[in-house]
């Protein structure tokens, strides 16, 4: 047992090691890409940067068709396993089932796609800079929020199509979409081997905040070091940290209460 | 999986489906399915409802087997 506890002290200081090594090429490789080609880098960053300002409307519509186009693709599959489940013997329902989880996850990430696509395009439009630049700019980025909301009104509204088609063939899932505690009341509408998916897959997902948040955070402090781009990033991507880190802990101290597994 | 089970076989006895199962147990249809091919153990409320159900013990229907490659 001593052994092993010194093993993993050994082990933590090899991997700090490693880190600072890795840390170490990286930095010194970039300072000498920057101390070279620094300028030159500099300048096709602002030529891209602008480039995708120039094309914020262009890209936020064809955004919008493609989720229109992905969003009745997916739902029209789903309708197919949905309405076809209530009557289904058990081997064609097991069948329809996997088809339903395997559409409605490959559809709800594309939705998730598309909202973050349509952020990140239309930030990239709102500075005071940009705005200020032309009338042009201005009334091309007034078009390019018109587009943004339909994109956004049309993905949510999606959402809610999706849990609507999901209880098309789950009559017993009665959670209305458009409540607050919506995620609450499906749980509950959830039976125990349901319950189980939903909390390893959720474990799975914290998990993976844990490997990606703490390495976001070094990517940002990098940014900053190099680029300037700022502190805000850095202590957005350390509050994302903390909160992750203490609605765990905090979940954990709480279901060690008095019958609180049992709620 | 050490945890084997009958509950297929009881289903049949009982000339019911997966779906019916599961509204009498209270679970969803794909719960009862995932129990018949082995792919979940139920708690111990849902072994003792399915042998209420099937009007046998939770011993004739679900049987611990020891791994011996453990």
């Amino acid at each position: 047992m001593k052994s092993r506890i010194s093993n993993a002290y050994v082990k933590i200081f090899l991997y700090m090691l490693a880190g600072a090594a890795v840390g170490a090429v990286a930095g010194a490789g970039i300072y000498m890409l920057l101390d070279g080609r620094g300028q030159e880098l500099e300048g096709a960053a602002v030529q891209a940067f602008g480039a995708l300002q120039g094309a914020i409307l262009p890209l936020l519509s064809a955004l919008l068709v493609l989720s229109v186009l992905a969003g009745e693709l997916t739902c029209r599959k789903l309708k197919a396993a949905a309405i076809r489940l209530p009557e289904a013997d058990d081997e064609e329902s097991d069948r329809l089932e996997y088809e339903e989880e395997k559409w409605g996850a490959l559809s709800l990430n594309l939705n998730i796609v598309s909202q973050v696509l349509n952020i990140i395009i239309l930030a990239a439009g709102y500075s005071s800079n940009y705005l200020g630049s032309s009338d042009a700019a201005r009334s091309s980025f007034l078009y390019a929020c018109v587009v943004f909301v339909i994109c956004m009104a049309y993905d949510g509204i999606w959402q809610i199509r999706y849990v609507k088609l999901v209880q098309l063939g789950h009559p017993e899932k009665t959670a209305d979409p458009s409540d607050r505690n919506f995620q609450k009341a499906w749980l509950e509408s959830c039976d125990e081997a349901e319950r189980e998916v939903i909390y390893r897959s959720s474990y799975k997902a914290y998990l993976a905040m844990g490997k990606l948040v703490p390495a976001l955070l070094i990517v940002t402090m990098l940014g900053n070091l190099f680029f300037n781009t700022g502190m805000l990033a850095v202590v957005i991507v350390a509050v994302i940290w903390l909160a992750v880190t203490l609605t765990y802990t905090r979940s954990c101290v709480a279901l060690k209460g008095e019958k609180a597994l049992l709620k | 999986m050490p945890l084997m089970n009958y509950l297929k076989e009881h289903r049949s006895r009982l000339g019911i489906n997966q779906t019916e199962l599961g509204k009498l147990a209270g679970v969803s249809r794909q719960t009862i399915s995932l129990i018949e091919r082995g792919d979940y153990s139920p708690s111990v409320t849902l072994a003792l409802k399915l042998a209420r159900i099937c009007q046998a013990t939770v011993e004739d229907i679900f049987v611990y087997e020891e791994d011996d490659e453990k």
